[in-house]
């Protein structure tokens, strides 16, 4: 039992919470802590004035008002506090995300009182937060600004979700840290454009020049797109590059290799090739992607892509 | 596009105009002592900023802002001569934070014009703790409270806004309003638990400012012709006495204030140091003694006003040779004083003082020569008291006018009033019969104060007003020591050009008839204003004046005697606990408002039933009380069903408005 009150009693948990949790959390009392803010330090201090000017001049209605403003920021505690209690919150909606950009991940909460709760903020300690209100007995979510640096399946970060509401003398707030991960791909590198011939495979097989077979029709430019395949003629009309496009049976398909990467470093790699996969998809190719210890068929679409960018992510993170 | 349109506007943020509504309902007390160009001034800045908010105007940039500041210092310095002080610092106070309006840009700001506002009430306090005043800054509490959860809520109020919004309910500004008047009224059980049992200190902590109380009307203690009569129109109170014997009659009513005996041809002062020479009670009461409790707003006075004479010595009171009872220290606040009085009495004679003082005319040989030769008529020197009724009698016979706006007079003062314009206030009476009585040799001086006070019929406090203040004479006898002579009171009533002063100074006079034939309406009026007097009595006696002497006789009321400072807390301490857990009860039970509406509808029909001879057991279900009151009630088989299905329906199906409204009009019917 005295373990227990100890645990209690745990002054970690109020910088940290409590730890990898399953969602959802309900965030009761134990969970929600609530201090003054400075504008609730300023105002005591306001009032512990007014108390001395109403003793000093034996001001009644000093006397009273004083008391008011103090009863009501007693008040403002408990109403605070109340916007987050009882808060249901997670679990998360992991979409994945490239590393190193601004993102988002989405929360979910499910406020189960017959009060809405308003000005609810959601902020992961390195980023602005969000603010949003929730309406009583409403499953909704709250968006929360991240940044992934590393790729490959992070844990989700630890986030607060605070409320100041209705006075912003109180600051109540809550540690939520779920028991999820999140899939960040890498960084697609900025600069690179897709290799225009593969070296092959195990037959050593040359790539033959990008669909050079049948006019299929025309699409927008795309970075990397071969300059005889640009349409002049509406380029002069319309002032827009457009590509022809050929489709082929055979030849088009684009070999993304590990060992055709013109950058040093695993990173530096990974990137290249998630940007390749990237501007492959966009560009509508078939494409596979042939890693040191994998090789993927190549193929089009979006689960074709998802799979080799989560392989990317993946790579070498056991 | 019309003002209405642009409130409507989603660009308009009601946040800041709520906050403008609230700062001017804090400013509205303040313009009865602010200079009047400030009063402008700020007003001013509010409505600029109010056009701004609605999209009328741009706002001053920094350099204008700067600039105004600096107008603003120096007009202030230029009013007061200062910029610290009660005046000047408020003042200054309420200048700045109408700059401050032009500076919202985080919450932050927000909150420091919030603190300074509230701030200016506490300061608003200090001049006028009047009833319209305390909820003028209700109101304006519930402004500003409602303009900080705008601003909370609301982040595109402000210009810095750091967080992203994310689908923010569009909330009506009434439910600010709500949620601020609830707070509010959460908080009032627990703001009068502390002002009840929070320990009262007694007097300043420090030193106060020099002008701390200042400006107060009343009695001076100089008398010079108008001086009173400018307090004839002023129905401020002066004092209030509640009488714990009988109350004496109208006549024996005078209050005793300042004494004076130097007359210089226009002023009649006396001389500081004769003002606190000291004397001890020696006088023969006659007759019963009256106690009686007087309640006296502060006026910065050393001044009681006690009946004449009184007989004991409150605490911290002193009696001054001229009999007048004297504070310590100057009233400042209000303060409550348990005295007795004889209205009838005997001062001693005595022989080793001169009179000379009392006998002494203006040095000017050129004044009072009509009256010199008046004297000459009415004196008869073997017997002073013939003199006396001589004089009352001229004054009686001579055509004289009591008059609220007597004519000026000049060089001459009492040869001019008494011969020429034979018009005037008590004033001119006591100061003209004075000098004549010292032109005929007897010692004579000026008391002033008030004169009789009116009972309330509501609670019985009689209430003396500023416009009861009097001057009236003391003549020395050498068989009676000092007798008061009310000269006023010698005028004919039919000479009185004022009614109301007709009735005040003759109301121990037969009445004449015309005077007392007052309308429906007039004593509609009266009756309102006893009520509002026993109101604002109330109100002085329990709230503004209560101080440790209340406590504690409140404690001992309720059967506490003695009550310690550490009991106060304790007993503090236990009922805030209290209140703290029923609040706690309050705000986080979850009970929806929809299901309460439902179950106080449904108890209404359950209260009918009874009614008629049908109640439901607490075991019972809807259904199997329906089936009962059917067979009871086969009349009203059909309504009984009908409204049953609905609460059904309505608890344990789907919440929908029409079905409550058909709910609560087949109870309403029923």
């Amino acid at each position: 039992m005295f373990a227990a009150f100890k645990a209690k009693l745990n002054l970690q948990r109020f910088f940290i919470g409590d730890g990898k949790q399953q969602a959802p959390y309900l965030l009761t009392q134990r969970r929600v802590y609530i201090l003054p803010t400075k504008q609730g330090l300023a105002f005591a201090l306001l009032l512990f004035v007014m108390l001395l000017g109403s003793i000093n001049y034996s001001n009644s209605l000093g006397y009273f008002l004083t008391f008011l403003l103090a009863s009501l920021s007693v008040v403002t505690i408990f109403h605070t506090y109340n916007n987050l209690l009882k808060l249901s919150i997670g679990p998360a909606i992991c979409k994945p995300v490239f590393a190193d950009q601004n993102t988002n991940f989405i929360v979910q909460v499910n406020n189960l009182n017959h009060h809405a709760r308003f000005s609810i903020k959601a902020f992961t300690p390195q980023h602005q937060s969000t603010i949003a209100d929730l309406n009583e007995n409403n499953l909704s979510t709250l968006s929360i600004k991240h940044t992934f640096e590393k790729r490959g399946l992070i844990p989700l970060p630890r986030f607060y979700i605070e409320s100041r509401f209705p006075f912003g003398l109180f600051r109540a707030w809550a540690i939520a840290e779920f028991d999820q991960t999140q899939l960040v791909y890498p960084k697609p590198s900025v600069h690179t454009t897709l290799p225009l011939k593969s070296a092959g495979l195990s037959e050593g097989k040359k790539q033959q020049e990008l669909g050079a077979d049948d006019f299929k029709g025309l699409r927008s430019y795309a970075e990397g797109d071969p300059l005889q395949h640009i349409h002049w003629k509406s380029f002069a009309r319309h002032h827009t590059l457009q590509t022809k496009e050929f489709s082929s049976t055979s030849s088009d398909e684009l070999w993304l290799n590990w060992l055709e990467t013109t950058t040093s470093g695993t990173e530096q790699k990974l990137s290249q090739l998630t940007r390749w996969v990237l501007l492959a998809d966009e560009a509508n190719l078939s494409y596979g992607l042939c890693l040191p210890d994998l090789v993927i068929q190549p193929n089009t679409g979006k689960h074709h892509l998802e799979n080799c960018l989560k392989q990317l992510a993946i790579y070498g993170v056991n | 596009m019309t003002l209405l349109n642009k409130l409507q506007n989603h660009n308009v943020q009601p946040a800041a105009l709520i906050l403008l509504v609230g700062l001017l309902l804090v400013l509205l007390p303040h313009f009865s002592h602010l200079p009047i160009w400030l009063s402008f001034v700020t007003t001013a800045l509010i409505l600029w900023r109010a056009c701004y908010e609605l999209q009328l105007c741009k706002i001053p940039n920094k350099l204008v802002l700067f600039l105004l500041t600096i107008m603003l210092l120096t007009g202030i310095v230029f009013s007061y001569h200062t910029l610290i002080g009660r005046n000047a610092g408020s003042a200054m106070l309420l200048g700045l934070l109408c700059l401050k309006l032009f500076e919202i840009k985080s919450f932050r700001d927000v909150s420091i014009i919030i603190n300074l506002s509230l701030f200016s009430i506490v300061i608003n306090f200090l001049f006028n703790q009047s009833i319209p005043v305390a909820f003028t800054m209700l109101l304006a509490l519930i402004f500003l409270f409602t303009a900080l959860i705008s601003f909370q809520h609301d982040y595109k109020a402000l210009t810095k806004t750091t967080p992203i919004p994310l689908n923010l309910i569009r909330v009506n500004e009434k439910q600010h309003f709500r949620l601020a008047f609830k707070m509010l009224s959460q908080a009032v059980p627990f703001a009068i638990v502390l002002f009840i049992l929070f320990p009262r200190v007694n007097g300043p902590l420090w030193g106060l400012p020099e002008d701390a109380f200042s400006a107060k009307t009343g009695l001076s203690d100089k008398m010079s012709p108008g001086r009173i009569s400018q307090l004839s129109n002023n129905t401020a109170v002066a004092f209030r006495v509640k009488f714990n014997s009988a109350i004496p009659l109208p006549g024996k009513l005078y209050w005793r204030g300042p004494v004076m005996w130097d007359f210089d041809g226009y002023n009649w002062t006396a001389p500081s140091n004769e003002r606190l020479a000291l004397s001890n009670f020696e006088f023969t009461g006659l007759g019963q003694k009256t106690d009686y409790t007087v309640t006296l707003q502060p006026h910065n006075n050393f001044w009681i006003f006690a009946l004449d004479l009184p007989s004991t010595l409150p605490e911290r009171t002193r009696l001054s040779a001229n009999m007048q009872l004297l504070s310590l220290s100057p009233i400042q606040k209000l303060k409550r004083y348990n005295l007795s009085s004889y209205t009838r009495y005997i001062l001693p004679t005595y022989t080793h003082i001169s009179n000379d003082r009392y006998l002494k005319l203006p040095s000017s040989t050129s004044t009072l020569s009509k009256s010199r030769l008046l004297m000459n008529d009415l004196t008869d020197s073997k017997n002073p008291k013939n003199t006396i009724r001589n004089v009352l009698k001229y004054f009686s016979t001579q055509d004289f006018y009591y008059s609220r706006q007597p004519p000026l007079l000049y060089n001459d003062p009492i040869d001019e009033f008494l011969f020429e314009t034979k018009r005037g206030y008590c004033e001119h009476y006591a100061s003209s019969f004075t000098i004549l009585m010292r032109i005929a040799g007897i010692p004579a001086r000026i008391v002033t104060g008030y004169q009789g006070g009116e009972i309330n019929p509501l609670d019985n406090y009689m209430t003396v007003r500023q416009s009861d203040a009097h001057a009236w004479s003391e003549v020395y006898l050498e068989d009676r020591g000092w007798v008061r002579v009310d000269p006023t009171a010698a005028i004919p009533p039919g000479n009185i050009e004022n009614t109301d002063d007709a009735l005040r100074l003759n109301s121990n006079l037969k009445k004449p008839s015309h005077l007392f034939k007052s309308s429906w309406l007039s004593k509609q009026m009266k009756q309102m204003r006893f009520a509002w007097d026993a109101v604002n009595n109330r109100w002085n006696q329990w709230i503004l004046g209560y101080d440790n002497k209340r406590q504690k006789s409140l404690f001992a009321a309720i059967g506490i005697p003695e009550i310690t400072w550490q009991g106060l807390s304790q007993l503090l301490f236990s009922i805030l606990g209290v209140l703290t857990v029923l609040l706690a009860f309050i705000v986080f039970s979850n009970q929806s408002k929809q299901k309460n509406i439902i179950q106080k509808t449904y108890f209404k029909f359950l209260k009918k039933m009874k009614k008629r001879g049908l109640s439901k057991s607490l075991s019972e279900g809807a259904d199997d009380f329906c089936c009962r009151a059917i067979i009871q009630l086969p009349e009203q088989q059909l309504a009984i069903k009908h409204i049953t299905l609905l609460y059904q329906q309505l608890r344990y199906k789907q919440y929908d408005e029409e079905r409550l409204t058909l709910f609560k009009k087949n109870i309403k019917e029923f």
